[in-house]
């Protein structure tokens, strides 16, 4: 048996591995997905009180740490017992929309967008950045300015744009500005305009991709996403939903205290990330996905104009559930959408100037639950403290983590489509990756390690020696 | 912020939970501190490009396990090896980046610093705050004898 292995993939956050076992024939019969790191934030936050988590758990990632500022901060509301004040939940949900234009920017501009439009076979020396920056620099710029703006929300909001202050257990730390407000209202025209222009771009060239459409992770699993009571998109709050295949809702109204009843948590042996599964099939029958994809499979509608007319255009283009994760940069481009509406719906609003936006209170339950989506999927914080507070015991269940048995299915399938015989070839190569970075999967960097090799890939035989190599 | 009138822009990047990986952040606070416009970041990221397109001077902070432990080198942002656009951007990537979509870039140096520890939570080593300190008064004395920047 022959092997191929590609360490690490590229433009995803965090480092993760893949192997891909061949036959002697040259075809594939099985891939694996290794995630590499070990984190361990579980372990030596032990000890630390509880409401020091927020700031914490933020470091896990430097572009989703809104996302766990929320779950934990929302964990530590469980724990101090308080129900926070109105103005605090909405500029709460005002900070978490700007992270997922961010962080969704980030993902289509920067990481796939070299793909989409420069190509998957294209030169891999200009598919990056750089490249979209020559050939398509409005696109690339109309990337940063979207981030930006997000960026500016989080910053002017919440303190500081990368791990913010401003978010604290039992509301925020500040009332909105209101020059603050305005300066994002008026930042909101141009950013929706970026938006709709790059999802109408989006629309016109995704029908070229129906090769890719019908391998990239295109099959049946289960779906998972946080709801409102008449089943429209969340991204702050809601129930969990998960949806069958068929479109049928099999189990919904789920509030965060019931994760453990209905997400199992495997051990996969070489990969440091657990497969989470839906308890009630089984693992691995119960395999789900979540994210953009999952989160407009799961909901009925989206409770925001633009957003649930896009919505609707794509669920009669696809059908009202879409298995391939393709479909994922669509979905994520919609959700741009969504959160820019919800922006501004939130300033719309005089209570988010409201200057009551904390609760304070000592320890009031010994355990706590904090869930939120986060721009890849539900993110679950689960503390248990001491009567003084003390973390005594976390689980996080983070977005990547869901995804992980789909991204290993995805994988296999994307690689027995392209990836035939001894010799590699890069766009078979570039398209193993690219399945992986449509989840926009976060693996957590924390740190920045100069000199690795972005991209090694080893085509090794059964004893072990090196055939093949490819490098970028 | 970056000010027009000043032209020196600070970029320093790193975790700050990570030991002496912090070296970086904690030296664009100081000089923010000090009146120069500076930014701390996690890593580098494409919308920076942006923020240094306008300034004449970009001057990247970075810890650097290849550098004695303590020691402070400057010197012009090498070129990057690896891919343009990873998990992070380069500094040099970034400089052509804001090239390319600006038309401008401005004249990088990188100062790094050697980092001796970089565990999880283990805050600044004592040489590397030494570094830092040292690093901070260097900078503030160039920025204003050497290339005559005014702070803001």
């Amino acid at each position: 048996m022959k092997r191929i292995t590609i360490d690490p993939v590229t433009w995803i956050e965090g480092h993760a591995k893949i192997t891909i076992h061949l036959d002697e024939t040259g075809a594939v019969t099985g891939t694996q997905f290794h995630v590499t790191q070990v984190r361990g934030f579980e372990k030596f936050v032990e000890g630390r009180p509880y409401y020091e988590m927020p700031g914490i758990t933020a470091r896990i990632c430097g572009i989703c740490p809104i996302s766990h500022l929320m779950a934990a901060a929302k964990a530590c509301d469980a724990v101090m017992a308080v129900r926070i004040p109105p103005a605090a939940t909405m500029i709460r949900e005002l900070i978490h929309c700007a992270q997922f234009v961010q962080s969704h920017a980030l993902s289509f501009f920067h990481l796939s967008a070299p793909d989409l439009l420069l190509g998957f076979d294209s030169d891999p020396a200009r598919r990056n950045v750089l490249g979209l920056a020559e050939k398509r620099p409005e696109l690339a710029r109309d990337g940063i300015d979207l981030r930006k703006f997000g960026q500016r929300i989080i910053e002017g909001v919440a303190g500081e744009r990368v791990h913010p202050s401003g978010i604290v257990p039992g509301g925020v730390n500040r009332p909105l500005d209101p020059k603050v407000r305005a300066e994002i209202l008026t930042g909101l025209g141009p950013a929706r305009q970026i938006a709709q222009k790059t999802l109408d771009l989006y629309k016109n060239i995704v029908d070229q991709f129906n090769d890719e459409i019908a391998s990239f992770g295109s099959m049946d699993t289960l779906y998972a996403g946080l709801v409102d009571e008449g089943g429209g998109l969340q991204l702050y709050d809601g129930w969990m939903r998960f949806r069958d295949p068929n479109g049928s809702i099999i189990a919904d109204h789920l509030d965060a205290s019931r994760y453990s009843d209905y997400i199992g948590e495997a051990t996969l042996r070489d990969s440091y990330l657990k497969a989470p599964y839906f308890k009630p099939k089984g693992y691995p029958g119960g395999i789900y996905r979540v994210g953009p994809l999952a989160r407009l499979n799961s909901a009925d509608h989206l409770g925001t104009p633009a957003a649930n007319a896009e919505f609707n255009e794509y669920r009669q283009r696809f059908g009202v559930v879409v298995a391939s994760s393709f479909h994922y940069h669509y979905a994520r481009l919609i959700e741009i959408i969504f959160a820019l509406e919800r922006i501004g719906a939130l300033l719309d609003s005089s209570q988010i100037l409201d200057p009551h936006v904390r609760a304070h209170a000592g320890v009031n339950a010994l355990e706590g639950i904090g869930i939120a989506e986060a721009p890849r999927g539900i993110l679950i914080h689960h503390y248990k403290v001491d009567e003084q507070g003390a973390m005594k015991w976390a689980n996080l269940i983070i977005a990547t983590g869901h995804n992980n048995l789909a991204i290993n299915r995805s994988i296999e399938q994307v690689s027995k489509r392209y990836v035939r015989g001894d010799k590699l070839q890069e766009g078979m190569l570039n398209r193993v990756s690219a399945v992986v970075r449509a989840f926009d999967p976060c693996l957590s960097c924390s740190t920045h390690a100069g000199g690795l090799v972005p991209l090694r890939i080893e085509l090794v035989d059964a004893a072990g020696k090196v055939l093949d190599e490819l490098r970028s | 912020m970056n000010s027009e009138a000043d032209g020196l822009l600070i970029i320093g990047y790193g975790s700050s939970l990570r030991g002496d990986d912090d070296a970086g952040p904690q030296v664009a606070r100081q000089l923010r501190r000090r009146g120069f416009s500076a930014i701390e970041t996690h890593q580098l990221t494409p919308e920076l490009a942006q923020e240094i397109s306008s300034a004449r001077v970009a001057l990247f902070v970075d810890a650097d396990a290849a550098v004695e432990p303590g020691r402070i080198r400057v010197g012009t942002v090498p070129d990057s090896s690896s891919s343009p656009f990873d998990h992070q951007v380069s500094p040099s990537s970034l400089v052509q980046l804001t090239r390319e979509l600006y038309g401008r870039a401005p004249a990088a140096l990188l100062l790094a610093i050697g980092g001796a520890c970089y565990e999880v939570g283990a805050g600044l080593s004592t040489p590397v705050r030494r570094a830092v300190r040292g690093a901070v008064d260097g900078v503030a004395s160039a920025a204003r004898t050497v290339f005559d920047f005014r702070r803001r």
